[in-house]
């Protein structure tokens, strides 16, 4: 017996001699890598790609903002000091607009005194490297918060704020000037409504993933300017519903590019063009008719037949106006479409937005995986 | 619609027959033999005496050493009536006959139109699954067709007596397991469409199947096992399954069955029900008009139910009533039952088009028009 022990105890080594320890970290490495890769393909087939399609202003990025501070990583100092720079950029081109629209409008000043705070704002240089970014140093508005405080409260420029409509001016830029005591303290930062009402128009593309319900979503944000649409075919790829905003109060409204275009007919041709692509033929459409708010304003004062002249109803009732709306983007689908299109009216900073998103998503799986069982 | 007409039609005929046959039975109460005084529980079917064939004038020898053999005498008129009754000689071959004819040539142009397209869907899996067991059952009921318009005499031998039996029974669990199983997918596909999402399809088809055949092994090992064919005296027939001894080698399986038809028929019963109503709930809850499809599963399931649940029924209470020596006529209520499952058989195809139908398959069904003409055919 004792001379079997030591043969088997060299036996018992020759498995683990045959192997270095330099092949032992490979195979564990490699195991760790098959592991990794089997959890991605997991998670791509979980995950849910929304496109965030519309109209520039429509509320697209504003939407994306909502959906980061209810479902996402709140924002830090860093990005809460970027909007600030961003909301006082807001702010000065808001003032400068307003004094410009005056001018051309021919209104006179409430008082001919801020004919000289009029001048100072017009004066600034709009063209720095900052500012072509959409970003305005502190300091600087600070040297320029008199004048603007001084303006605002003038009756000439409320005057000119008033016909609005007349010209391209921010939705936000009435909220901010009401508060611009409150930007110009020398600790202010922006609060969470203050960043979803700051505006920078989107340029490229912006991805945000997000988990709702243990169901990881990625949004995928792209600019609405006619500059910008170029790139929405970039981002098709594996797309399980389009979420597509539309400015529901701007049917009175033109279009920033070229200021002749009304921006609703300009939504509908966009939607037109999506929703009759072949790329999106087994994509569904989840149409926000965003700003509701201000439609329900608007509806008492302008009518809407005298820009669209195949309206019927009563033009001062905000469900005839609403129907025929949906009316207007369901008739650019053409008739074989099989993918279902789900509407709401409400505005991109509603906290129900994704509670509507994720029913409709999830609606359009369970009719994919219908389909799929049967063999489609 | 034609399939839901029919099945309540074969329900009245069911329920004719058996208030026809309760009447029979009540009128021959007085000409009943008695029970055999052993008092051995038999475990299936019809039950019978085991005695020698060579009549021995030694009762001595006979009574020490009884050899066993094929022969038995049965133990109630009620099994002779039904083995040279109507229902066993016709009506139950004609539902046979029509099984075969329609089934057939359905499963295998299903198996043709899906099999190639296993790789590309996962449920394909399932679907062929299906149709190999439905041609299995299906392929059983030649040879028991023939038996029973031959007077339920069986000329083909023990070990075909086997195998028919196996697969008989083997594929009616296995027919009612894959419908649960693809129920079960509807289910998860339709309420939890998330997970289903990210769900390993082919894997969980694939292992759907596999479960499926177990059962299928299950099912038939013990009607592989025993001896199935008996030579019935005073008739001069040789019965196949119908009438099998009242012995203790028979005992065991009579709660082996009864555990079968827990688990292979009420289990996926119930599966089904549950999924089935799941579905219908949350497709009404959904934005989108689902009514088309729900119309198709509620015919699906209501085909299902009719088709399986009688036979379920009787099958239970046949054994279980077995096993406390009350009663064996509800043998014959089952026989006839288990006929709108080969039924079930012969329609699964149909029905699997009538639902892929109502999600917008046509493109599907299209690139294929041969074959599906001629399954409309």
């Amino acid at each position: 017996m004792a001379d079997f022990l030591p043969s088997r105890t060299a036996i018992v080594c020759i498995p683990n001699c045959l192997l270095s320890s330099g092949e032992i970290d490979q195979i564990r490495k490699s195991k760790e890598i098959d592991k990794s890769l089997s959890r991605e393909k997991t998670y791509v087939k979980k995950l849910v790609k929304i496109l965030l399609l519309g109209a520039g202003e429509s509320g697209k990025s504003t939407f994306l903002k909502q959906m980061r501070i209810i479902h996402g990583q709140d924002f830090d100092q860093r990005a809460k000091e970027e909007f600030r720079a961003t909301i006082y950029s807001n702010v000065i081109k808001g003032v400068r607009v307003l004094v410009d629209a005056r001018e051309k409008l021919h209104i006179p000043w409430g008082n001919p005194e801020n004919q000289a705070h009029g001048e100072t704002v017009m004066a600034f240089d709009t063209r720095s490297s900052l500012m072509a970014k959409g970003m305005m140093e502190t300091k600087v508005f600070l040297n320029f918060l008199p004048a603007i405080r001084a303006l605002w409260q003038d009756s000439g420029i409320q005057n000119a704020y008033d016909r609005r409509r007349e010209f391209q001016l921010g939705e936000s830029v009435k909220y901010f000037l009401d508060n611009v005591d409150k930007l110009g303290q020398l600790d202010y930062l922006p609060s969470q409504k203050d960043i979803l009402l700051a505006r920078k128009p989107t340029k490229g593309i912006h991805e945000y993933e997000f988990e709702i319900k243990n169901v990881p979503f990625k949004m995928v944000d792209v600019g609405g300017q006619r500059s910008e649409r170029k790139r929405w075919f970039e981002c098709f790829d594996s797309v399980t519903s389009i979420l597509f905003l539309v400015s529901s109060s701007e049917y009175d409204q033109v279009l920033m590019e070229d200021r002749q275009t009304n921006r609703l007919t300009e939504s509908l041709n966009i939607f037109e063009t999506i929703v009759n692509n072949r790329v999106f033929a087994n994509v569904s459409i989840i149409l926000f008719l965003n700003k509701t708010d201000l439609l329900e304003d608007k509806v008492k004062t302008v009518n809407i037949k005298d820009y669209f002249s195949e309206f019927t109803g009563e033009p001062h009732n905000l469900q005839d106006v609403q129907k025929f709306l949906v009316e207007c983007f369901r008739n650019k689908r053409r008739e074989q479409q099989q993918k279902p299109l789900y509407h709401h009216f409400t505005t991109a900073i509603n906290t129900e937005n994704i509670r509507l998103v994720f029913r409709d998503v999830k609606d359009t799986i369970l009719h994919d995986n219908l389909k799929q069982l049967m063999l489609q | 619609m034609c399939f839901s007409i029919m099945g309540k039609a074969f329900l009245i005929v069911l329920v004719t027959l058996f208030l026809l046959n309760t009447t029979q039975t009540q009128g021959k109460k007085s000409i009943r033999i008695k029970r055999n005084s052993t008092g051995s529980v038999g475990p299936r079917t019809f039950k019978g005496s085991l005695i020698n064939i060579s009549f021995s004038l030694d009762k001595i020898a006979e009574m020490q050493t009884p050899p066993p053999s094929n022969a038995v005498v049965l133990n109630s008129n009620n099994t002779a009536v039904y083995l040279r009754g109507p229902i066993s000689i016709w009506f139950i071959p004609a539902i046979y006959i029509i099984s075969l004819v329609v089934g057939i040539p359905a499963n295998i142009a299903i198996l043709l139109t899906v099999g190639t397209k296993v790789r590309v869907i996962s449920s394909a899996i399932l679907y062929c699954s299906l149709a190999v067991s439905d041609l299995l059952l299906l392929f059983s009921l030649f040879l028991k067709t023939h038996y029973h318009l031959n007077g339920n005499n069986w000329i083909f031998g023990e070990t075909a007596c086997r195998v028919t039996t196996a697969f008989f029974y083997g594929n009616l669990y296995c027919s009612a397991f894959t419908l649960a199983c693809i129920s079960i997918k509807r289910y998860i596909a339709v309420v939890h469409p998330f997970f289903y999402k990210s769900l390993p399809k082919r894997s969980f088809s694939a292992w759907g199947g596999l479960i499926v055949w177990i059962v299928f092994i299950v099912a038939l090992l013990p009607e592989c096992l025993v001896k199935q064919s008996y030579y019935i005296m005073h008739l001069g027939i040789t019965t196949c399954h119908d009438v099998l001894p009242d012995t203790i080698d028979y005992r065991w399986l009579e709660y082996y069955n009864l555990g079968l038809t827990c688990v292979g028929f009420f289990g996926p019963l119930v599966v089904t029900i549950g999924c089935y109503a799941s579905i219908v709930w949350h497709l009404n809850r959904s934005h989108r008009d689902w009514a088309l499809y729900i119309r198709a599963s509620s015919l699906n399931f209501v085909i299902f139910v009719v088709c399986f649940g009688p036979s379920s029924c009787f099958h239970f209470v046949h054994y279980f009533l077995l096993s406390l020596e009350i009663t064996e006529s509800f043998y014959m209520y089952f026989s006839v039952a288990v006929c709108l499952c080969c039924l079930h058989s012969a329609l699964d195809p149909f029905l699997f088009m009538v639902m892929s139908r109502t999600v917008g398959t046509k493109r599907y069904f299209l690139t294929r028009k041969g074959p599906a003409l001629s399954i409309s055919t």
